[in-house]
């Protein structure tokens, strides 16, 4: 069959020596680089990738598909054991990681998602080999009007994951949204609410804004409760301690699937797919269980879910960057320019004029999971020491790197003040019980709100029945509706019972 | 009056704060433009709008329930945000050594019970712990020590 003689050709490719050399020497570099507390898989791929640009570009892309998984590796074990997510997806992962960690269990956290990402990826690549030519049709056929409903659906499964009341997880990301809007305006370039900084006319750095909200602000909420001169959570270092239990892996298959397979979908859609798809499973996951209140205290599921999703989604994302030529993410966005610097256009013909490349690439993400997964077991002892140091003397640390991260992504002063304006608002928001991860989602996902908007109504000529008519924005925008209506009536039944439950 | 939930009713209070000052913004200092053709000012005043209307919903439905009052935790905020703000005033004239001392010693204020020995070794580990990892390992420019004067 077609599909696994191209597999075949891309293993031949991925395994060569030379190859498996690059992207080895990838996953350890990134893993490295992205444990970082601070600097995010974004961050730390930007960083390491300008030494790609002397290698042959299927060399270069291999090693960049190591480098990628692991800073992704990285950047979720900071999530998890530090509760410092570099990206959207990570922040998904720290909602439940990060109370295993403190539960003690944060070895299992991590091991875990190893696992889950190897599913989430090798289903997604499946999949993708199997209906790669299905999707980008159909993803051809979505305009604006379809894209705003859809980025509304995924800012409403943003918000409704949020344990507190879904009114709170919607008005964060509605803030979110609106610190998007900061910088100049995509369409005109007329600069917003920069207030005459310079520095704010590209908007504000999803990194800064990550570490401010997240890091920052969770210092200070460490400092201020009662573990402030314990240890952080003790651990149990044991082998049989950080391997999940049959309680665990029977929580954590279906979820695993199931999450594959919506990520999948996702991540073909171009643009907005992974960050959307990490949300949209767990959001999912926590309607279906049977035990919803598990979830953001450390539920397995949780943490399974957010990785598979997240990976089968990056694994489709390929669809529309290499064939469409559109970035299916910020990582596809990297790809593209690895791409157009060895002088190749990514582009539907890729696939035939290059099958070796393609699908070379492909495997060796694939292979550099393996890699990972394999890899994952020593060094998670490690990471979890690291965090037997008493808080009092990690703090300062962390904060160290946070600012130095801060800073040296673009040697501005201006983003590490904006650490200190986030780390403010950013702790004002767990003071009053306002989720996090949203604003996130919110401000990520904003600008492509807004554009869609305004395309969407140019064509219609102002006229907003444009956004019901159109049957695919209508279904949803319709599951928009049932979500919030959802969350609504559980928050009704719940009015007497408990004030939602706080991030920890 | 008792039984009102005050944490949710300030923080719906701060929202709509927020959410309409945003509007405001957008309305008074951005082009609005039409539906027909947005101005980059449209979607600011909207969904400003969208949050003060959530801010709202926050103020009415805390009206009616019980809460618990938040706490704060004052001295860790203003220690750890004052201690980035040092680094920040620090690095640029006085250099990387400099700004993390000062981030380390102002941000471990938070905290009682520190003693002066510990800061000086924790701040010596921490300037060589980064130093590892920006200046050698990922080649950041950035100065160690530096006298402005």
């Amino acid at each position: 069959m077609d599909l696994f003689s191209n597999a075949a050709i891309g293993l031949e490719t991925a395994l060569t020596l030379h190859n498996l050399t690059y992207c080895f020497l990838g996953v350890v570099l990134g893993m490295v680089v992205g444990v970082i507390p601070g600097i995010g898989t974004l961050t730390a791929i930007s960083l390491i990738f300008p030494v790609t640009f002397y290698m042959e570009p299927t060399s270069a892309l291999i090693m960049l598909a190591g480098i990628w998984y692991g800073t992704g590796y990285g950047g979720r074990t900071a999530s998890i054991l530090l509760n410092l997510p570099g990206s959207v997806s990570s922040a998904v992962t720290c909602i439940d990681g990060y109370p295993m960690a403190r539960q003690g269990r944060g070895g299992v956290a991590l091991f875990i998602t190893a696992v889950a990402s190897f599913v989430g990826g090798t289903i997604g690549i499946l999949i993708l080999m199997f209906i790669a030519p299905a999707i980008s049709s159909v993803a051809i056929m979505l305009g604006p009007v379809e894209y705003f409903s859809l980025v509304v659906l995924g800012l409403v499964a943003g918000s409704s994951i949020a344990d507190g009341s879904v009114i709170k997880g919607l008005a964060m990301v509605s803030l979110g949204v609106l610190l998007g809007t900061v910088g100049a305006d995509v369409q005109t370039g007329h600069s917003r609410y920069t207030f005459g900084i310079l520095e704010l006319y590209d908007g504000i750095s999803l990194v800064v804004l990550a570490m401010g909200i997240f890091g920052v602000a969770e210092i200070i909420w460490s400092l201020g409760s009662a573990r402030r001169d314990t240890k952080t959570p003790d651990m149990d270092l044991s082998w049989k301690a950080m391997t999940p239990n049959r309680d665990d892996v029977r929580r954590s298959w279906k979820p695993m699937l199931r999450a594959s397979g919506i990520g999948s979908f996702f991540g073909a859609l171009p643009g907005t797919g992974v960050a959307i798809a990490a949300f949209v499973s767990y959001a999912i996951e926590k309607k279906l269980s049977s035990e919803p209140h598990r979830f953001g205290n450390g539920a397995i599921e949780g943490v399974t879910a957010a990785e598979a999703a997240d990976n089968a989604a990056e694994m489709t994302a390929f669809v529309p960057t290499l064939a469409l030529g559109i970035p299916g993410s910020a990582t596809m966005a990297l790809m593209i320019g690895v791409l157009m610097i060895h002088g190749i256009a990514p582009g539907p013909m890729l696939i035939v004029d290059e099958p070796d490349l393609f699908w070379g690439l492909i495997m060796s993400f694939w292979v550099g999971n393996v890699i990972l997964l394999i890899l994952n077991v020593p060094l998670i002892g490690i990471w979890v020491r690291f965090l037997a140091v008493p808080y009092h003397l990690l703090f300062p640390a962390i904060l160290a790197f946070i600012c130095m991260g801060a800073y040296t992504v673009n040697n501005s002063l201006v983003d590490v003040w904006m650490v200190v304006f986030m780390g403010g608002l950013g702790y004002s928001m767990r003071v009053f019980s306002w989720p996090a991860p949203p604003v996130l989602l919110g401000f990520v996902l904003g600008p492509m709100l807004e554009e869609n908007f305004r395309r969407a109504l140019m064509m219609s000529g102002g006229d907003w029945d444009i956004f019901l008519t159109s049957p695919v924005s209508a279904v949803f925008l319709g599951f928009s509706g049932l979500l919030v209506g959802m969350a609504v009536r559980a928050a009704i039944k719940d009015r007497t019972g408990m004030q939602g439950v706080e991030q920890h | 009056m008792f039984s009102r939930n005050y944490k949710d009713l300030v923080g719906g209070l701060l929202l709509i704060g927020i959410g309409l000052s945003w509007t405001v913004y957008a309305l008074r200092k951005l082009d609005i433009g039409t539906f027909n053709a947005m101005g980059d000012g449209m979607f600011p005043a909207m969904i400003g709008a969208v949050l003060a209307t959530f801010g709202a919903c926050e103020v009415s439905s805390a009206l009616s329930r019980r809460g618990a009052m938040p706490q704060l935790n004052v001295r860790g905020a203003v220690f750890v945000l004052g201690g980035v703000s040092a680094f920040a005033l620090l690095i640029v004239p006085f250099g990387m050594i400099s700004a993390c001392a000062g981030l380390v010693l102002i941000s471990s204020c938070s905290l009682s019970g520190a003693r002066g020995y510990q800061m000086l070794t924790l701040t010596a580990v921490i300037c060589i712990l980064m130093w590892v990892i920006f200046v050698l390992a990922l080649g950041s420019r950035v100065p160690l020590a530096h006298w402005p004067f």
